[in-house]
């Protein structure tokens, strides 16, 4: 393995970590924006991550472009998807509001 | 098979196997509508696993955006009145836990026996020999663009048809009464306009650089078609109402310009003594560019009809409703 | 072509199993997709259900391409596929615009929706 190899290796299981935690945030925590919160992290971060590690196994310019935009896009798309889902919520009524609460004790 | 693949494999397809029950037997239907896009996702992976990219950028495209897009759009009239899917199986069925075990036994016993005719099936060989033999006189160099457009063009002609029969047979499912314009627009929202704004021509420029692309690599006209979905469908969120500001004329050719300039591509050449659907060697690659410029064409617009066309149902029953 | 040839030295190379896996999920998911179409009532639900089984059946079609790979999977049951795609998501659209039209008219939501009925 050469040294490239190396730092893939360690970039993509820092990513890995990110998007574990992010899933566990989905998962665990109590209310919409907070859940919102841990996967735009899992995105944001996990992805960067992912990216940044391949982008030391590429051999042209052009690729290592894609992979960016690829990135760039997810975050655009993320981020607005969640504002949407936000909006929906803040506008919805009481009843959509029960729905996403966990049981008590802590969601399933 | 080396371990890190197989284990890639194995949990892909306990993932698969894992959703697809989740979509049929999930409390609500929206987490039904949910769990099939992600099985949608999923499929697309095992489609790369499989050495398949095109079917992979197809299924994930169409597979699971547009009809992920299409089954969430649908929920509204279905999850109005209370109604959910706690009614999952017949009534007649004695005890939940009994049909359980009955249902799960039956379908593990039948996945086994096609498992196992599957396994014993004869290998033939496939066509990839004569595929590639072939190649250089079809005038792309990716086969499965060379089948698509070249060897089976028939198949592909016939599947622009279906795709206009199922938005003429949508029309007549759902009652058509033209697209028209709301009196009001949607709320428009500055966050999703600036999105749509920023995407809509992205989305266009990666349309024609996928159907560019399907020459030599993975991409062709369909994957193309879905992306300029896409960005209609995209649009339309936003409030732009594309569709609707279109002539009746305009997306009426749009709509058959791909079916019809395939069949008058597939005759003209007849004169000349060329079999149906066969083109002259020298002419066949830009013959086949400008047909699938204008099945993306279709492609996109039939699609895009599609969503607007769900999306106007409800709106025009709750219109109906009302008055 | 190029791309071609790389990726199938690739699939050479650590091919042996891998259809199998797929080809076990396609039978799996193709026995639960029949069991939903009988057995889900909402017509939602069979609509999901006969997507099921068209993956089992698009799955197993490129698992054999990818079993008899010679120098790039045969690209022939992929080609298939692509249109089969296509059209199931265009039968799909259909059903669903056409349960639409009955939840619409007659707030059925299944076959032996008998109660909404009247």
């Amino acid at each position: 393995m050469f040294w490239n190899d190396w730092i893939t290796v360690l970039l993509m299981m820092a990513s890995g970590f990110f998007f574990l935690a992010g899933t566990v945030g989905l998962l665990r925590f109590p209310d919409l924006f907070s859940r919102l919160h841990a996967l735009t992290k899992a995105d944001n971060l996990g992805l960067g991550l992912l990216v940044l590690g391949l982008i030391f196994q590429i051999d042209s310019l052009l690729d290592g472009l894609k992979l960016g935009l690829i990135w760039a896009f997810a975050l655009l798309a993320g981020s607005t998807g969640c504002y949407a889902i936000g909006r929906f919520f803040l506008h919805s009524d009481q009843k959509v509001r029960e729905s996403v609460r966990p049981k008590e004790g802590g969601g399933e | 098979m080396s371990l890190p693949a197989g284990l890639l494999d194995g949990l892909l397809a306990l993932l698969l196997v894992i959703l697809a029950v989740r979509a049929l037997i999930a409390p609500t239907l929206y987490q039904c509508a949910v769990a099939f896009i992600s099985f949608g996702l999923t499929l697309s992976l095992a489609w790369a696993r499989l050495a398949a990219p095109d079917v992979a950028l197809a299924e994930a495209a169409i597979g699971a955006g547009l009809l992920g897009v299409l089954l969430i759009n649908s929920l509204r009239d279905f999850s109005r009145g209370g109604d959910d899917a706690s009614a999952i199986f017949g009534k007649d069925l004695p005890t939940a836990l009994f049909s359980r075990t009955v249902i799960s036994c039956g379908t593990l016993a039948f996945a086994a026996v096609l498992g196992m005719a599957m396994f014993h099936m004869p290998e033939g060989g496939g066509l990839t020999a004569l595929t590639e033999a072939s190649l250089p006189h079809s005038g792309v160099e990716h086969p499965v663009t060379a089948v698509l457009l070249n060897y089976r063009s028939y198949d592909t002609w016939l599947e622009i048809g279906v795709l206009v029969v199922a938005m003429l047979a949508i029309f007549c499912a759902g009652g058509f009464e033209g697209f028209r314009r709301p009196e009001q627009g949607p709320d428009s929202d500055p966050v999703i306009e600036s999105l749509a704004r920023l995407l809509a021509p992205l989305m266009v420029m990666v349309a024609g650089y996928l159907l560019w692309l399907g020459k030599a690599y993975p991409g062709g006209a369909f994957q193309a078609g879905v992306v300029l979905a896409a960005a209609g469908i995209i649009l339309q969120l936003a409030g732009w109402q594309i569709i609707e500001n279109l002539s009746t004329w305009a997306w009426k050719w749009g709509l058959g310009i791909g079916f019809f300039f395939f069949l008058a591509l597939a005759v003209s050449f007849m004169p000349l003594g060329l079999g149906f659907f066969e083109y002259p060697e020298a002419w066949a690659g830009p013959l086949i560019l400008v047909v699938e410029v204008l099945a993306t064409l279709s492609i996109g617009l039939t699609l895009t009809c599609f969503f607007v066309y769900f999306n106007g149902m409800g709106a025009s029953e709750s219109r109906r409703r009302t008055r | 072509m190029e791309w071609g040839r790389a990726k199938a030295g690739a699939v050479r190379g650590r091919t042996m199993e891998t259809h199998f896996i797929y080809m076990a999920v396609s039978s799996a998911l193709f026995s639960v997709g029949m069991a939903g179409v009988f057995l889900c009532r909402h017509f939602f639900k069979k609509i999901i259900a006969t997507k099921i089984v068209g993956a089992g059946v698009f799955l197993l079609l490129v698992s054999i391409a990818e079993r008899d790979a010679d120098t790039f999977a045969d690209p022939v049951p992929h080609a298939m596929v692509i249109t089969g795609i296509v059209v199931a998501v265009s039968a799909a659209a259909f059903a669903l615009a056409l349960a639409r039209r009955i939840r619409i008219e007659t707030s059925r939501a299944s076959f032996e929706d008998e109660e909404a009925a009247e």
